[in-house]
């Protein structure tokens, strides 16, 4: 028996036929599990015991915690949107899910492409702005209303469920007798793109196997281009979708206006939403401002409204990462260098000293703690989540299998030296383009409502890319026994709280403890460390941020030094070769740390972050794979990671 | 030529033009002039319409004056903007109004599949509905960094242990020790591919590998599976309809141009690493 592990990955073909996933379809799996239902406000996380109660002789009988996270993007665009449109897209809101289901397509470059193994499930976010309402039936465009037979359509469809499927019988009839109105093929008179883009995802929604949300992009560029934009997604299916049309900036490009809209939808449906920002990095300061859009400060109303609309944050995508930035987190050697885009906004206009401040999830999630102090509400509660921001409708965020933002940088030889965006003198290059990133979501089971839900409840991580499993549960009794399982599931949620969750007042003499755990993508690097990454306000009223490691990668031979600091994993990357070895680094890690410096007295929060192994970064791949030469100052070699939702300690 | 003047598109469209020119003879009266905007009623419903369907609420008189304003300013800005020639040799609006077209396309309801054709779609397809296979199993895990240089010889006693009946722990982890009727894409997405690779020939009831993993390596026994088969229309109609309708939306969509393109004639200049593929003798 000669055993010789293929740890190193072999230069990645960029026809993507690495892939040995078949992809068929699986059925039967549509448990019909009720979803827990909570109120419209601030949605605990799941409690325990609603999961788990006395324990049983078999550790697994009535097990309905969350066992697989669910991974996915929560942000795609296709052809349809209008930039995308514009820079040749060509591929169709159908075309994108088709992709994240595992299909292989065309890509609009005319290669082929396929994911390294399906998604769970993808929100596709075409911008609202310009999808093109083109009036409708449904709408009651009164020019078409003169046609008598229209008008009894119109009517039909809006007089219940039956009646409307008879008007689209008729309407199905007529067309193939040829006996449709003529003013029909008029375009004002087609199908809005909205009811069209909602259908699409209705017949590629199949519960149980892979979701496809209903979803938009509302792209809100306050000044000309601070990006503060949003991914409303749907946690109902299409009947209730059609009941308006996406808000568009059009209408108003200030958030709050954005929740009012919601709100309205969610009174007159009976459906629920969500929205995701994200940029901050390209927000000019804007992002986490502490102020309302307008200007006025901010009121309670207001922080409460942010924090009930915006449970997640998407904090790394193709345009760089909003997770934390070295001149901020001063002491986070895994900031430094790590996919900033921080020069300017959208379109670049430089940033100005101070506005750093205010676009970056782990600063927000202090400068929360510090509104919560004096308005009594936080409005940066949020949890992590990550996605492409893919403009050619893949949803393509491997390192090894990298398709870019715009159909102009799919792989090509000279990608990495081209303008991804240039704005007179102020340029991005292509070699800054980002290989992120996707959202993994602790629900309990495949569908739109699991897992909006689990995104509800801020039970999710973000990922630059990767499927790492990580589990993340605070509690006051864990104790190091507990990580010796083999499922922290049961523990964690009988324990403790999950990501997303808050913990309750600490009981006397108590420290919050956390069971933390990561297991390596099967596909991707082994892992090198994880670390909590504390931030609180302290006694003084000044923010404050700390990172544990808490365990490691060849801890055999490596340990913590007296200034906190964990000498670096090593590198196995062949550059030569685009390729690494999982010889050093573990392929889990899994422990349970203490707070050792607790204040029962200070508002804290904690997340955790899991680091990979260097790996080749996607400019790597192309190196070797175009046997082109890139400037030294491109990087070459990436850590991949996933950062977790916090968990929140208020006193 | 002849076929393509049975073409029912070009039907519409040439009904939409007479229908157009009747309908701006006989409102010929109220048809505004070229320095003057006429808001029609209508015109003033749509957004009005257009703002519920939005806010679902109606708009104050307020907002309505606005909207109202704000499409005049449009229009006059619209209006000078194509006198000037500006929506030529404008890639948004020369895509916009191709995209527009292609969408017209699609959105035209194609004729519900009948039994036949969607079993046909069914048998020339068998590939795209396989029902996958599903495994139940238990696994014992080695973690080759733990055992070195003993990982042969450690996998071989566990292995006489496991076929004497007795249990063994394996290395500590959180991969799941057993799996119950689990389809082999679920298995892949816990254990990578080559692991679902490996359980496709192990045989049932008896220790067997070691499987390779993206973790590592594994003693599996797989106690019960279901061999992967061929969906019947029954199974997979829903998407065997969505797949097929999408295909003749495709074909359509490809014809269409097709018919349009043949009445063009296709000149390039003066290039010749360009052609014009489609491009045939004059007739």
């Amino acid at each position: 028996m000669s055993i010789n592990l293929p740890l190193s990955r072999v230069v990645a073909t960029w026809a993507g036929a690495l892939c040995a996933v078949s992809v068929s379809i699986a059925f039967g799996q549509q448990a019909a599990q009720p979803v827990i239902v909570s109120d419209i406000g601030d949605i605990q996380p799941a409690d325990a015991t609603k999961f788990y109660k006395k324990p049983g002789y078999s550790p697994y009988a009535g097990k309905h915690f969350p066992e697989r996270p669910l991974f996915g993007d929560e942000h795609v665009h296709t052809g349809w949107s209008v930039d995308a449109g514009m820079s040749g897209a060509t591929l169709s809101p159908a075309d994108a899910v088709r992709f994240a289901r595992g299909e292989e397509l065309m890509s609009t470059s005319g290669q082929p492409v396929r994911l390294s193994r399906p998604l769970d499930w993808v929100a596709v976010t075409d911008h609202s702005d310009g999808m093109g309402t083109v009036a409708g039936i449904r709408e009651g465009n009164v020019e078409m209303m003169h046609d008598a037979t229209l008008k009894r359509w119109h009517d039909m469809m809006h007089a219940g469920p039956e009646e409307s499927r008879k008007a689209t019988m008729e309407l199905v009839a007529a067309q193939s007798n040829k006996r449709l109105p003529p003013a029909i093929t008029d375009p004002k008179y087609a199908k809005s793109y909205w009811e069209q883009n909602t259908a699409i995802m209705e017949k590629y929604n199949e519960p149980g196997r892979f979701t496809a949300f209903i979803a938009y992009e509302w792209t809100s560029n306050a000044g000309g281009g601070d990006n503060l934009h949003r991914n409303v997604i749907y946690r109902d299916g299409k009947k209730l979708a059609d009941q308006a049309l996406p808000m568009t900036t059009f209408q108003s490009e200030n958030p709050e206006d954005l929740w009012k809209w919601m709100d309205n939808w969610e009174k007159k449906t009976g459906g629920k939403l969500l929205a995701i920002p994200h940029n901050g990095n390209l927000s000019n300061g804007r992002m986490f401002e502490l102020q309302m859009f307008l200007g006025g400060p901010m009121t309670k109303d207001w922080a409460q409204q942010r924090q009930r609309w915006e449970p997640l944050f998407e904090a790394i995508q193709m345009k760089g990462q909003s997770e934390s930035h070295p001149s901020l987190s001063t002491t986070d050697e895994f900031a430094v260098g790590y996919e900033l885009w921080d020069r300017g906004n959208l379109v670049q206009q430089p940033k100005k000293p101070g506005m750093i401040e205010h676009e970056y999830a782990r600063q927000a999630l202090k400068e929360g703690l510090n509104v919560e102090r004096k308005l009594g509400a936080n409005p940066f509660k949020f949890g992590m989540a990550a996605g492409t921001d893919t403009h050619n409708g893949l949803t393509a965020a491997e390192e090894d299998n990298f398709f870019a933002k715009f159909v102009s940088a799919e792989p090509r030889p000279d990608r990495w030296d081209e303008n991804a965006m240039k704005f007179g003198d102020r340029v991005v290059k292509g070699w800054e383009m980002t290989a992120a990133g996707y959202t993994g979501v602790w629900a309990t089971e495949n569908t739109r409502a699991a897992i909006w839900d689990a995104m509800k409840r801020r039970e999710t991580y973000a990922t630059s890319g990767p499927r790492m499993i990580v589990r993340f549960f605070g509690g006051y009794d864990f104790v190091p026994f507990d990580a010796r399982t083999r499922n922290p599931a049961i523990i964690g949620y009988t324990k403790g709280i999950p990501m997303g969750g808050d913990l309750k007042k600490a009981p006397q003499g108590k420290a919050p403890t956390f069971l933390v755990a990561a297991l390596k993508d099967p596909l991707s690097g082994n892992l090198d460390r994880i670390q909590v990454i504390k931030g609180w306000l302290d006694r003084s009223g000044k923010l404050q941020e700390k990172i544990f490691n808490v365990a490691w990668g060849d801890a055999d031979k490596r340990a913590v030094g007296p200034d906190g600091k964990l000498p670096p994993v090593g590198n196995t990357v062949d550059l030569k070769t685009a390729s690494w070895t999982n010889t050093i680094g573990d392929a889990e890690l899994i422990t349970v740390w203490k707070d050792p410096e607790f204040d029962a007295a200070v508002k804290a929060f904690y997340y955790a972050r899991v680091l990979e192994i260097p790996t080749p970064r996607w400019t790597a791949y192309d190196a070797v794979y175009f046997k082109v030469k890139m400037d030294p100052k491109v990087p070459m070699i990436t850590q991949e990671r996933a950062f977790t939702s916090p968990i929140w300690y208020t006193p | 030529m002849r076929r393509l003047l049975r073409e029912p598109l070009l039907h519409f469209f040439l009904m939409g033009t007479v229908m157009f020119g009747v309908y701006g003879w006989l409102h010929r009266g109220s048809m505004s002039s070229a320095n003057e905007i006429l808001v029609t009623r209508g015109q003033v419903q749509n957004l009005r319409l257009q703002f519920e369907r939005v806010w679902q609420r109606p708009a104050t008189k307020q907002e309505l004056q606005g909207l109202v304003d704000n499409w005049v300013k449009e229009e006059i800005f619209y209006r000078e903007g194509t006198a000037m020639g500006l929506d030529r040799d404008d890639p948004v609006v020369r895509r916009r109004i191709g995209q527009k077209l292609e969408f017209i396309l699609e959105s035209a309801t194609p004729p519900v599949p009948t039994d036949a054709e969607l079993q046909a779609w069914l048998d020339a397809h068998p590939h795209d509905y396989r029902i996958e296979p599903t495994y139940s199993l238990r696994q014992v895990y080695f973690d080759p960094a733990r055992h070195g240089a003993r990982l042969e010889a450690d996998i071989a006693a566990a292995r006489r242990t496991l076929e004497s009946g007795k249990a063994v722990a394996g290395d500590v982890t959180m991969l799941p020790p057993t799996m119950e009727a689990v389809s082999a894409i679920e298995m892949t997405r816990v254990f990578g591919n080559e692991f679902g690779e490996g359980l496709r020939l192990l045989p049932l009831n008896s220790w067997q590998g070691p499987v390779r993993s993206g973790y590592g390596l594994h003693l599996v026994e797989l106690t019960a599976n279901e061999a992967g088969r061929h969906a019947t229309l029954a199974d997979v109609r829903a998407q065997v309809e969505r797949d097929l309708s999408r295909a003749r939306a495709e074909e359509a969509s490809a014809a269409f141009y097709d018919k349009l393109r043949a009445n063009y004639a296709v000149r390039i200049e003066g290039d010749s690493a360009v052609v014009d593929p489609a491009a045939k003798p004059a007739n």
